[in-house]
């Protein structure tokens, strides 16, 4: 743990930059309640007045409503949804992926098949297919997400472990008269976790724009306020209110950016270049 | 004879995606709140009683499961996916006309990421290190980061309401010109942004994994025997390199066409384009679940039709593909 | 005739900053006459696979080249850029490298790649190119030309695929030719036919040869002129009668002392009979592949019917080729595969029928050695300790147990606290048999232990096993492909052709009169074995050609 943090870009300023952005979003969720006691739903002054006029910062909305306080509050829900609609199909992903890699054979095959269908079926539509089915909520859409996040994670891990199922060491291990249980926890996860836990990074990001996306469309959860649905609210006033749009999907794209920078700054971590292979 | 193996094997397959994407919609019916035939009518319970017994007898939702399912199966085979209670025609009549719509704007994208994103991974691949390469990764970066519907709607806030130059709305001009020259520009204008759109987000996904093959190709065995013929640079990028580098975006590509069409929805829905992910977007407010799992079942349809094509360009594109088999 | 082909002087390549040393090349200087061939010998990291990139300016990035001339045919060519270079490679120098299975695209057909170095030096003609093709197809002796040149790559054997790379290095004649242990990656029989390609090419074309290679046994048979390198200078230079008879640098003496000779004896017989360690009756095992859902199944027969039993205190060894087999028996007699049908005897138990639960207790008696079994993140410590304490050591007792293996195999016990990569090649090997040592076998299988060291090492690795052999009573089934290797260690051997065994006995006795046609053909493919092959001095061939 200590090596890998040791290992991360702290100097460079792209790597700072997204770390500073998420920190400010994480903020800004555990804040909210606080700096706005009203809620997001309260309105708090004209329809759509301008950025840094009379005292809002980011202007108001269609009704009335703070920007600033709906990207407050948006960012609960974008980082509730974020993490949990990314645990859940890990986990899930991983069980499948380690059993199929492991074992192979017919159980690899039927999960195979599986994870192939999903694969197949395009995913936004899926989940909003599910969404719309289980009636849009919070929770039908971190199911939503969910269901379609988890082939990619199963199909990762699997890889994985048909690789390292051949390694010698594991071979070594099986000699030695471990259980498969053993096997798999101490010897093939800690080594294939490099690329899953960058998977997982990704994932986030991915949960957090699809979120956004149902809730554009109009499926989001109707008792709380994303960002989402800030954006697809006030489409049509486009022309004249631009920044009612504007703001909120930026507040999508930079967290989503940083989370990725952040992404990428892991997998270098991980996976160090090799050195220079010797010569001969 | 091998490629003929593989061939049956890949239809086979597809067929038992299609069936196994047919049950899923089956199950998806059932799971959906309300009486199964309030669901097929798309009205959430305000049909007549008499249109719901019709409906009742023609899906036999009194049979047994099992015959429910046989029964659906029989009518997805002739693609009758029922009555649009709203516009009172078949489902099936409606996506048909929607359909070309839709594939207007994402094959034009599909392509122009495709062969775009191809170009410039390779020059970033070929430039490594330099200026270029890292401008094109944290580009590549930034659009992959951006959601879809924000691009849109920012492209439609700078080229339409402060630039004025392409439209915002719809596939035609509503009274303008309706044949010839001045009608096909008018088309085009309209797919502009659209397609803009579509294109950003998949050539940078494209240019990322072309630069990612192209960097691993080019430091493979073979390329350093073409050196030691004394080829050249150019015709080792082109011949050698490129062919072997794009297999992998080739299987992407396949992949990602159903992220395509499901991007189609936000698309149309931004730019009212009268295709397949609009009318998904009307089905969602009005829970129209008929229509919408319809929709559903066509778009699953086509991506596996467009991962057959893949395989069959990579038995033209790969000789080790049908002799594996 | 007599002016030099090529000629290096004072060649020089810069590692990188953080390279273990300056340079990977210094101040090497050689000539090569037409019709000549100079061999460059050393172990890895020698830098001989530097020079032969460097003569063709294919050195990567990271090197540089900083000092020194090479002069082909007179001309100087170090200070060409890429175009230059392009011009004269494969026209008038060529190389060949070592991994055939990669070396050719993939993608394009035999015939296409060969052509593509005449079309791309402006031959023009096709049928000129074809004739040309068919030629040089007859003369690497490939099987059905017509065929192989529409086939692609991943239809044509490793050794096929060599010559295809022999046939388009000498499509346009040059005049020199640098192979880069081409050889290295493929069977002993394979690679008897290949120098043998090699020579009759170069007599042909009279092409001057600059042949990089480890193997003495390989310099014996084809050099006129040796060059020994070590750490990225040349050490010793001569001809190659005199440097092998009599060796002047103690680095080249100990290399050429390292090679295991053939007719060596492994030592005094054992007595006979002794108790049976080992006793393998029947055993069978085949591979069922079938890719797709209509494909056809290829139906792979590893292992057929083999009958073996090794002595308690017996090193047998199982010699074979790729494709023999070997593996796979070596993976099922400790089980890591499950055989078919037959019976596999340790101590009376028989190993082959029972079910994975059964099988986990009794598996300490039977132990691999393998090249690398380490954890990368795991310490050597954590390793040893996790298969000692599996016997019901506790963590102290484990430590000393531990301690004491790496002592066995000559390691002292700061070695525990390091991670694997941390360790050279032959250091991993002992801790490998440190490892394999751990649950007090009855019987070790060592598959191939050796075969990635470099020559030296490998006889160090060779006295430790026999060393532990002798204190320790251990019992081992040695399974290599070089005959050399299992004659310098092995008490009996066994040979496998295609899954069954088609020779058995004492490795002097076989060798002396092998009995079976494969262990003949084995035997002759040796490099240097036969003296009749070994390469006369260049001036003693012209003699014979004016003579004639």
């Amino acid at each position: 743990m200590r090596r890998l943090a040791a290992r991360l870009p702290r100097r460079d300023i792209v790597f700072v930059a997204s770390a500073a952005i998420l920190l400010v979003v994480v903020a800004m969720a555990l804040s909210a309640p606080l700096v706005f006691p009203g809620g997001p739903w309260e309105v708090v002054g004209p329809p759509m007045a301008r950025p840094l006029s009379d005292g809002f910062l980011l202007g108001t909305d269609t009704i009335g409503r703070s920007l600033l306080s709906g990207i407050f509050y948006g960012a609960r829900v974008s980082l509730l949804v974020g993490i949990v609609a990314t645990a859940l199909p890990f986990l899930l992903g991983m069980l499948v992926g380690a059993v199929a890699g492991y074992y192979g054979g017919v159980v690899d095959d039927a999960l195979m098949r599986l994870t192939e269908l999903f694969q197949t079926v395009p995913h936004f539509m899926l989940a909003l297919v599910l969404v719309a089915i289980l009636t849009p909520s919070i929770g039908s859409i971190i199911i939503a997400i969910s269901v379609v996040s988890w082939p990619p994670v199963a199909r990762l891990v699997r890889g994985e472990f048909l690789t390292l199922r051949n390694r010698e060491f594991v071979e070594a291990a099986v000699l030695s008269g471990r259980g498969d249980a053993s096997i798999i926890l101490r010897e093939i996860l800690p080594n294939a976790l490099g690329p899953i836990v960058v998977m997982a990074s990704l994932m986030v990001a991915t949960a957090i724009l699809l979120e956004a996306a149902i809730s554009f469309i109009g499926l989001g959860d109707p008792n709380l306020m994303s960002w989402g649905y800030m954006v697809g609210a006030s489409r049509t006033v486009l022309r004249t209110a631009w920044w009612v749009s504007v703001m909120p999907g930026l507040a999508v794209f930079l967290t989503v950016l940083a989370i990725n920078f952040l992404g990428e700054a892991l997998n270098e971590a991980l996976n160090p270049r090799s050195a220079l292979g010797t010569m001969r | 004879m091998c490629a003929f193996r593989y061939v049956l094997g890949r239809l086979v397959k597809a067929f038992l995606i299609v069936l196994a994407v047919a049950i899923l919609n089956f199950l998806l019916i059932r799971v959906a709140p309300g009486d199964p035939a309030t669901v097929i009518a798309g009205q959430s319970g305000d049909a007549d009683a008499t249109y719901l017994a019709q409906l009742r007898s023609d899906f036999g939702l009194d049979e047994p499961l099992p015959v429910q399912l046989g029964i659906y199966l029989q009518k997805l085979a002739v693609l009758d996916f029922g009555m649009s209670y709203r516009e009172r025609r078949p489902v099936a009549d409606i996506i048909w006309e929607r359909l070309p719509s839709t594939l207007e704007i994402t094959a034009t994208a599909f392509l122009l990421a495709l062969a775009a994103g191809v170009l410039l991974g390779t020059l970033a691949a070929v430039n490594r290190g330099g200026v270029w390469d890292r401008v094109s990764t944290a580009v590549s970066l930034i659009f992959y980061a951006t959601p879809l519907f924000w691009v849109g709607l920012l492209l439609v806030l700078v080229f339409s309401v402060e630039l004025n130059w392409l439209p915002a709305f719809g596939r035609t001009t509503i009274g303008g010109p309706e044949s010839g020259f001045p009608a096909l520009l008018d088309r085009l204008r309209h797919l502009v942004l659209p397609v803009l759109t579509l294109t950003l987000f998949y050539l940078a996904l494209y240019a990322r994994m072309t630069r990612a093959s192209m960097v691993e190709t080019l430091d493979m065995d073979f390329i350093k025997t073409a050196r030691a013929k004394g080829v050249g640079r150019r015709r080792i990028l082109f011949v050698h390199a490129l062919r072997n580098a794009v297999l992998p975006i080739v299987t992407l590509a396949g992949v990602q066409v159903g992220q395509l069409l499901s991007g189609a929805i936000i698309i149309e829905t931004i730019f009212g384009w009268p295709g397949l992910g609009l009318l998904a977007f009307n089905a969602v407010l009005q829970r129209d679940y008929n229509t919408l799992l319809a929709v559903f079942f066509v778009t699953s349809l086509l991506v596996v039709v467009a991962n057959l094509i893949v395989d069959g360009l990579y038995l033209l594109i790969d000789p080790r593909t049908g002799a594996r088999a | 005739m007599t002016a030099d082909a090529l000629r290096v002087e004072g060649l020089t390549v810069a590692l990188p900053a953080s390279g273990q040393r300056a340079h990977a090349a210094e101040d090497i200087s050689f000539s090569l006459r037409r019709g000549e061939t100079l061999c460059m010998v050393g172990e890895s990291g020698s830098g001989k696979s530097v020079v032969a990139h460097a003569v063709m300016g294919l050195l990567p990035a990271s090197l540089r080249l900083t000092a020194g001339r090479i002069l082909l045919e007179g001309e100087e060519i170090q200070g060409l850029g890429e175009a230059g270079f392009r011009r004269i490679r494969s026209c008038r120098l060529s190389m060949i490298f070592q991994e055939p299975m990669t070396a050719l695209n993939p993608l394009m057909r035999i015939g296409d790649q060969i052509s593509e170095v005449m079309r791309v030096h402006g031959v023009g003609d096709r049928r000129a190119i074809r004739d040309r093709m068919f030629e040089l197809a007859e003369q690497v002796r490939l099987p059905d030309p017509a065929t192989i040149l529409r086939a692609y790559p991943m239809q044509l054997s490793g050794g096929q695929r060599q010559r295809v790379m022999i046939a388009m290095a000498l499509a346009l004649k040059p005049a020199v030719l640098i192979a880069d242990e081409p050889t290295t990656a493929l069977d002993v029989t394979t690679q008897a036919q290949i120098l043998a390609i090699i020579r009759e090419m170069q007599e042909t074309y009279g092409t001057g040869v600059l042949f990089v290679t480890h193997d003495f046994g390989v310099v014996s048979e084809i050099a006129d002129r040796v060059m020994v390198m070590e750490k990225g200078k040349a050490v010793e230079e001569g001809l190659a009668a005199d440097v092998l008879t009599r060796p002047v640098h103690p680095y080249t003496r100990r290399l050429i002392a390292a090679v295991p000779a053939l007719a060596a004896d492994a030592g005094p017989a054992l007595e006979e009979p002794r108790p049976a360690a080992l006793e393998v009756k029947g055993l069978s095992k085949r591979f069922v592949r079938r890719s797709g859902l209509f494909s056809r199944r290829t139906v792979v027969e590893a292992v057929r019917g083999v009958d073996l039993t090794v002595g308690r205190g017996e090193i047998f060894g199982i010699i074979g080729e790729s494709g023999s087999g070997k593996s796979t028996l070596g993976r099922l007699i400790v089980r890591l595969a499950r055989p078919d049908s037959g019976d596999i005897l340790v101590d009376d138990v028989n190993l082959a029928r029972l079910d994975d639960r059964a099988l986990r207790p009794l598996r300490r008696n039977v132990q691999m050695i393998f090249q690398d079994p380490f954890n990368p993140r795991q310490t050597i410590g954590t390793i040893l300790g996790t298969v000692l304490s599996l016997g019901g050591s506790d963590a102290a007792a484990a430590r000393q147990e531990a301690t004491r293996l790496l002592d066995l195999v000559g390691l002292d016990a700061g070695a525990l606290d390091r991670f694997p990569h941390e360790f050279s090649g032959g250091q991993r090997q002992r801790i490998s048999l440190a490892r394999a040592l751990a649950t007090e076998p009855r019987l070790l299988i060592a598959d191939e232990a050796v075969s990635a060291l470099d020559v030296v090492i490998q006889a160090q690795i060779l006295d430790l096993l026999a060393d532990l052999r002798r204190r320790l009573g251990l019992t081992v089934l040695f399974i290599t492909h070089d005959l050399r290797v299992a004659g310098r260690i092995c008490d009996r051997v066994a040979v496998m052709l295609r899954g069954e065994i088609v020779e058995q006995g004492r490795p002097a006795e076989i060798f002396a009169a092998p009995r079976h046609p494969y262990t003949a053909s084995l035997i002759a493919s040796i490099p240097g074995w036969d003296p009749e092959r070994r390469r006369q001095p260049v001036e003693q061939r012209q003699r014979k050609e004016t003579a004639r």
